[in-house]
């Protein structure tokens, strides 16, 4: 295997076109509620000049990772025309009475640029309590 | 003959304007709610160069490009988060891999290979990222990409 010299030609890319994008809002929504369900709708922007898929997925709050299973989101994929926007409906399920469940929503591209630097992503922080 | 029926058109619906009592105004009003939103736009792909050195990649060497990521919110200033750096490639095993920022709303950030959090104090900047990383045994022959990810949220 050589190694690269300075003569080398250029190798390495942070990003490739297309690059990456995403629009979400609104960013924070609490609702209160009296039984097991809470339902959240959120919508999401293709800023791209052509047809995008995206995906959407829950995880905790507060840069918890952990996916959350609790979650329902419809659609949890979808295909948005260029600049178009669309209703995303978001369910908490299994409320426990009296308590408050925070998550978060993010949205991204379905299937990130090959060599993107940076994966775009927005995530709305979402929180659902159930009166006891 | 065809001046004077378009002259006299002209005067019949200055005449009919004229003749609209001043009591029969109307407002418009054009309502609209702005609700808090945020686009991250990856606006300029970064490119990574090899050093004289042979032991550094990055987008701060002779024909490298930084990336920019454009931050569009509304309602609120968001926070940015960015994960930590990992770098791919044939090399990549032993590497160390760091990201720098800067924006002229605030972000600044030396070369670092933990994450990042930006609290943004606006709702439109631009922030430019370079990256870079370092291997003592050299860089094989590759494609190579430094990944992380970007967070837009409250």
């Amino acid at each position: 295997m050589k190694l690269c010299r300075a003569t080398c030609t250029a190798i390495a890319v942070m990003a490739a076109t297309p690059l990456g994008a995403v629009g979400l809002g609104p960013l924070e929504q609490k609702g209160v509620i009296d039984g097991p369900r809470e339902g959240f709708t959120l919508t999401l922007f293709n800023p791209y000049q052509e047809a995008t898929a995206f995906r959407m997925y829950a995880v905790g709050p507060d840069g918890d990772e952990t996916p959350q299973n609790r979650v329902t989101i419809l659609p949890e994929q979808t295909m948005l025309g260029a600049q178009q926007a669309r209703r995303l409906l978001i369910i908490a399920n299994d409320l426990q009475p009296g308590e408050t469940y925070n998550f978060r929503l993010c949205a991204e591209r379905a299937q990130p640029p090959a060599g993107a630097l940076i994966n775009a992503r927005v995530c709305s922080k979402l929180s659902a309590r159930r009166i006891g | 003959m065809r001046k004077l029926k378009l002259v006299s058109a002209l005067i019949s619906t200055t005449a009919i304007a004229y003749a609209a009592p001043a009591s029969a105004q109307t407002g418009i009003n054009l309502v609209g709610t702005v609700v808090n939103l945020c686009v991250l736009t990856l606006s300029t792909p970064g490119v990574l160069q090899i050093a004289s050195s042979g032991v550094e990649l990055g987008s701060a060497q002779t024909g490298g490009v930084a990336a920019a990521l454009t931050v569009v919110a509304t309602g609120a200033a968001p926070t940015i988060t960015f994960s930590a750096p990992s770098l791919s490639g044939p090399s990549s095993s032993g590497a160390t891999t760091q990201l720098a920022y800067a924006s002229t709303g605030g972000a600044s950030r030396a070369y670092d290979t933990t994450g990042y959090t930006y609290a943004m104090n606006r709702l439109l900047d631009t922030i430019t990222i370079n990256g870079r990383s370092t291997n003592a045994t050299g860089f094989s022959t590759g494609a190579y990409t430094i990944n992380a990810t970007a967070t837009c949220s409250q």
